[in-house]
């Protein structure tokens, strides 16, 4: 019996503690009766803890599958899927429940045998969130490429100032679109080369293009020079003899033109004394308006002393005011003085008789006194509004005195100008003088050379007929640049029309 | 003072009327536009117009008092009493004050009016009394004298209104 014990022990050992898969052996009220080294190592609870815990005690996030309350409904092995979290951290498991029976059939104990698969769950999880990231990218690059390819078509069609903005990348699309802005930035740096081109080389065409003009044009001109000058030639041929006769005629004006300048040389003398006449008159005139300015001078000093009197007048009436003030207070005073004496002689009756006559005549006085005093009054205010005009009139003599005197600076400013003027016409007249003797040489020198003139006349005639002939030839080979030079522009018309259909900025 | 009420002294109107057929002898002034006269011997002495010092709580016609030679003296705005609204600005500067002697009142009074224009003795025909039956307790107007007077060589008569200032001041009497 002993040895089945022994046997079983070691099966025991060997089938469970052994065992690599996390196993447990639950009582039927779901205590941990015991659990393997596999097991302890799953959970990290310490062994002697494991062996105190029930099923409650362990923390399931979630569950699938079959687990304890199936195997013990249906009595058989069932299976199902846990993660729970132990102190080891989250592990996902696969988890085998198998109950065991007694010999009546009741379930006595259950065995638990767990595959830890936590590992596997990770990377398959990895593998989904990578297939959506590769997804999304794809979906990015699909959108830019379709909006970028469009963008292409339209340069293609010529349009070069369309630009491609790229959607905001995020974490997951970063890549695709450093990839995508790298490619964009070389089509772009194409595009910008292309866009200089072009706009050289419209610019280089339409250079060409009037040069072109400009030849054609000048050439024609040239053309018809070439014509004229083949005309003229015929006409300098003619002219030459035309010319010989005219420069006899010149030797006999040269003559004609001496006479005169000896006539213009007596001219000239009379000139001089007119100016010397017309400068003495201009210093006396001068003297005259240097006079003028010292007499305005005293008029201005005059109009100065009535301007004073007529202020002192003025400061004068105003004392005759305050007195007849003075006079009229009095008359006032005397006045009521004659009043109360006749009130005293009335009251005093025949006594007063007498004295009341005396009064009447003072109260009379005082009456005169205050009425001329209101004349003086009357004639001052009338005095004062004169004296106001008349200080009025000197401010305006004043006034006219000193334009008058601006006028005499300036009179004889004038005649000091006429002086030097006439002087300077003095100074000219000599120049003239000497400038006539020199033309009476030159004629002589210009005699002598139109005799020169006469002999080359007449080879000019001999080498306008030479002229005439080479000009035909010049004129032909005109006519065949014309013709390259219209090609050219042509030429150069069609390029710039080609490149007409790329717009640039 | 209710004596002086019971027991009126002679009036200038007693007076005047008893020298009816004589001839009076008046102050004439003038208030506003109008002239005035007063008996010449309800008359002290006529002085220029001073500053006033002005009363506390007196009737509207008491100007106020001032100083004459050492006496107090009561003035009175005789414009104000006799109700002449004129508006005529006379400058107060050139106003004068008539001190009336001192049979007439028992305190010394003196009326401000507008000027002093003369002494005057008129005849009693020249005085017209029937006119008078205007005249009441109040006016207090004895009668008006006719003065000839020559407009551009027009003769014409200048009314001046004689008052009895007795009479005027009676009230002020029994209210002083």
């Amino acid at each position: 019996m002993s040895e089945d014990i022994a046997q079983i022990k070691r099966l025991e050992t060997a089938l469970f503690e052994q065992n690599p898969y996390p196993s447990t052996l639950w009582t039927k009220n779901l205590k941990i009766a015991d659990c393997n080294a596999a097991f302890v190592e799953l959970t990290g609870f310490p062994r002697d803890r494991l062996l105190s815990m029930t099923a409650k005690d362990v923390k399931v996030i979630s569950a699938s599958g079959e687990g304890f309350e199936e195997a013990e409904r249906f009595k058989r092995a069932v299976k199902g899927e846990c993660v729970f979290d132990f102190p080891s951290g989250q592990k996902t498991v696969v988890r085998n429940t198998i109950p065991i029976f007694d010999e009546s059939g009741n379930i006595e104990n259950i065995l638990t045998i767990y595959r830890d698969v936590t590992g596997e769950r990770a990377a398959e999880r990895e593998v989904e969130a990578r297939q959506v990231r590769s997804a999304k990218a794809m979906d990015y690059m699909r959108n830019e490429v379709n909006t970028m390819s469009a963008l292409y078509q339209k340069m293609a069609e010529g349009d070069l100032t369309v630009r491609y903005k790229i959607t905001n990348p995020d974490e997951d699309t970063k890549e695709v679109h450093d990839q995508i802005v790298r490619l964009r930035d070389a089509v772009r740096g194409i595009v910008v080369s292309l866009e200089t081109n072009i706009r050289d080389v419209n610019g280089k065409m339409t250079d060409l293009t009037s040069s072109a003009d400009t030849a054609t044009s000048s050439i024609e001109d040239g053309s018809k020079g070439v014509q004229q000058i083949a005309q003229n030639a015929t006409k300098v041929s003619t002219n030459a003899e035309k010319a010989a006769q005219g420069i006899d005629q010149i030797a006999k004006a040269m003559q004609d033109m001496s006479a005169a300048v000896e006539e213009i040389t007596s001219n000239m003398e009379s000139v001089s004394n007119l100016a010397k006449q017309a400068n003495d008159l201009s210093r006396s005139g001068a003297t005259l308006a240097g006079n003028a300015e010292k007499s305005m001078q005293s008029i201005s000093t005059s109009t100065g002393h009535v301007y004073d009197i007529v202020s002192e007048v003025e400061k004068q009436m105003g004392e005759i005011t305050k007195i007849v003030v003075i006079i009229r207070e009095l008359a006032n005073q005397t006045n009521l003085l004659a009043l109360n004496a006749a009130i005293e002689a009335a009251r005093a009756g025949d006594a007063g008789r007498g004295f009341a006559v005396v009064a009447t005549e003072v109260k009379s006085l005082a009456q005169e006194s205050r009425n001329s005093a209101e004349r003086i009054e009357e004639m001052i205010s009338v005095l004062t509004k004169s004296t106001q005009q008349a200080s009025q009139a000197m401010d305006e003599a004043r006034s006219t005195v000193e334009q008058g005197s601006g006028m005499v600076t300036e009179t004889l400013h004038s005649f000091n100008k006429i002086a030097d003027a006439v002087e300077k016409v003095t100074a000219s007249t000599s120049e003239v003088a000497a400038a006539t003797q020199e033309q009476a040489a030159t004629t002589e020198e210009v005699t002598a050379s139109v005799s020169e003139v006469s002999a080359i006349v007449e080879q000019t005639a001999k080498e306008a007929g030479d002229a005439a002939a080479a000009t035909e030839e010049s004129s032909a080979a005109l006519d065949e640049i014309t013709r390259m030079i219209q090609n050219v522009d042509k030429i150069a018309k069609e390029a710039m029309e080609a490149n007409r259909k790329f717009k640039v900025d | 003072m209710a004596a002086g009420s019971t027991t009126p002294s002679p009036s200038a109107k007693e007076r005047s009327q008893g020298e009816r057929k004589g001839s009076i002898q008046v102050v004439e002034f003038a208030l506003g536009k109008e002239y005035f006269a007063i008996d010449l011997f309800d008359v002290k002495e006529v002085v220029e117009y001073t500053t006033i010092t002005r009363l506390p709580n007196v009737p509207g016609y008491v100007r106020g008092i001032i100083d004459l030679r050492g006496e107090i003296t009561t003035i009175i705005d005789l414009k104000h009493r006799l109700h002449i609204t004129d508006a005529s600005t006379v400058a107060a500067e050139s106003s004068r004050i008539i001190v009336l002697d001192e049979t007439v009142t028992n305190t010394k009074i003196g009326i401000l009016v507008d000027d002093v224009t003369s002494v005057s003795t008129f005849e009693g025909d020249q005085v017209d009394y029937t006119s008078v039956s205007i005249s009441n307790e109040d006016t207090a107007i004895i009668g008006i004298i006719k003065r000839k007077i020559k407009v551009k060589d027009k003769e014409k008569n200048e009314l001046i209104i004689w008052i009895d200032i007795r009479r005027l001041l009676a009230d002020i009497e029994t209210t002083a």
